[in-house]
């Protein structure tokens, strides 16, 4: 799980940081300072947990939660446990009080570990996803859809031969399909990973079609791949 | 690694990783200074809000030690930021609090030397 450590106190981040280098599931894409900072990063690079301080004096913890749309997991660490409450409205994984020891935090990150595990999964034996196409719901199987494209308010899949517009996001979307199998590649685009034929600099050759890859997600799709 | 009670929280998180807790304390010994004339700067400037933020900002610094007077009187300036009326009275307990700082600093230095 890659995972970032926002915190304005170098004494707090290096603490986290040192429970994080412990953690055998864990991976520190980035120690951020303030969380203008971090955001910017999260732009680039998707990580899987935000292991968050909540008073920073640029923006608090909870607001920089509100800030996403998309938000991924998040462990708040604070010295008071006065926003635990506030901080569970926005199903934040856990909530630490400071000082942080590591047995505490092995639990907070258990927790976001067997989360993301069962996300990677998807929903447990759907195979099917039925979708409305007209006034008919149709039943594709999952196996078959090889990618995804957003168009304004709909979405585009195509399976096998088909393409059927249905109206939907891509959050949506996302949503409904496993992890592991699936990966957003542009901000209009999902590819099934076992359909890529090839990858040429930023475009996916798939069976029937190109996909564009943006700058900003190549990464994550990269890191998605089994390659040498 | 035996250790001052003082500094028990520390050694519990560095469980024996002894260069993590000479990075720990260096980077307390270092924190702690400029923690201090942080607040002394804000106190100076009448400004609550940034005195406040900065006595939470060293409350962090020092939570790894068991130092619970400079903690509490951390805490007791954190809290009042609503309060301008309240900068004469901390400024009359900064010289308790550089007091507690030192008594802390002396022990993270012996540590250090050790």
């Amino acid at each position: 799980m890659k995972c970032i450590i926002v915190d304005d106190n170098e004494v707090a981040r290096a603490a986290v940081k040192h429970c994080v280098e412990k953690t055998s599931f864990l991976t520190l894409a980035g120690v951020y300072t303030n969380p203008i900072e971090a955001l910017k990063a999260l732009k680039k690079e998707r990580v899987d947990l935000l292991l968050l301080d909540v008073e920073m004096p640029e923006m608090s913890g909870i607001d920089f939660i509100k800030t996403f749309r998309d938000i991924p997991q998040v462990i708040l660490i604070t010295s008071k446990t006065k926003y635990a409450a506030e901080a569970f409205d926005f199903n934040v994984t856990d909530y630490i009080v400071k000082p942080v020891q590591y047995p505490r935090f092995l639990k907070a990150v258990s927790k976001a570990k067997d989360m993301y595990d069962s996300l990677k999964q998807g929903p447990a034996d759907t195979q099917e996803l039925f979708i409305k196409v007209d006034s008919k719901l149709v039943r594709i199987n999952i196996k078959d859809i090889t990618a995804i494209e957003a168009l304004a308010d709909y979405v585009h899949i195509f399976a096998g031969k088909e393409r059927y517009t249905v109206l939907s996001t891509m959050k949506a979307m996302e949503d409904k399909l496993p992890v592991k199998d699936f990966c957003r590649v542009h901000r209009s685009y999902i590819v099934r990973l076992d359909k890529i034929k090839e990858i040429d600099d930023h475009t996916i050759v798939m069976e029937n079609q190109n996909i564009p890859v943006s700058r900003n997600l190549k990464e994550q799709l990269l890191s998605a791949l089994n390659k040498l | 690694m035996e250790g001052n009670s003082m500094l028990a929280p520390l050694y519990e998180l560095a469980d024996g990783d002894k260069v993590f807790f000479i990075d720990m304390l260096q980077s307390m010994a270092a924190a702690i200074p400029a923690d201090i004339a942080a607040i002394e700067n804000a106190i100076e400037q009448k400004h609550i809000t940034l005195l406040c933020r900065n006595a939470h900002h060293m409350k962090s610094s020092i939570m790894y030690s068991n130092a619970a007077e400079l903690k509490a009187l951390l805490a007791m300036i954190e809290s009042q930021n609503e309060s301008a009326a309240a900068i004469d009275e901390i400024k009359s307990l900064l010289p308790k609090l550089k007091g507690f700082a030192e008594v802390l600093l002396a022990l993270i230095h012996k540590e250090l030397a050790n």
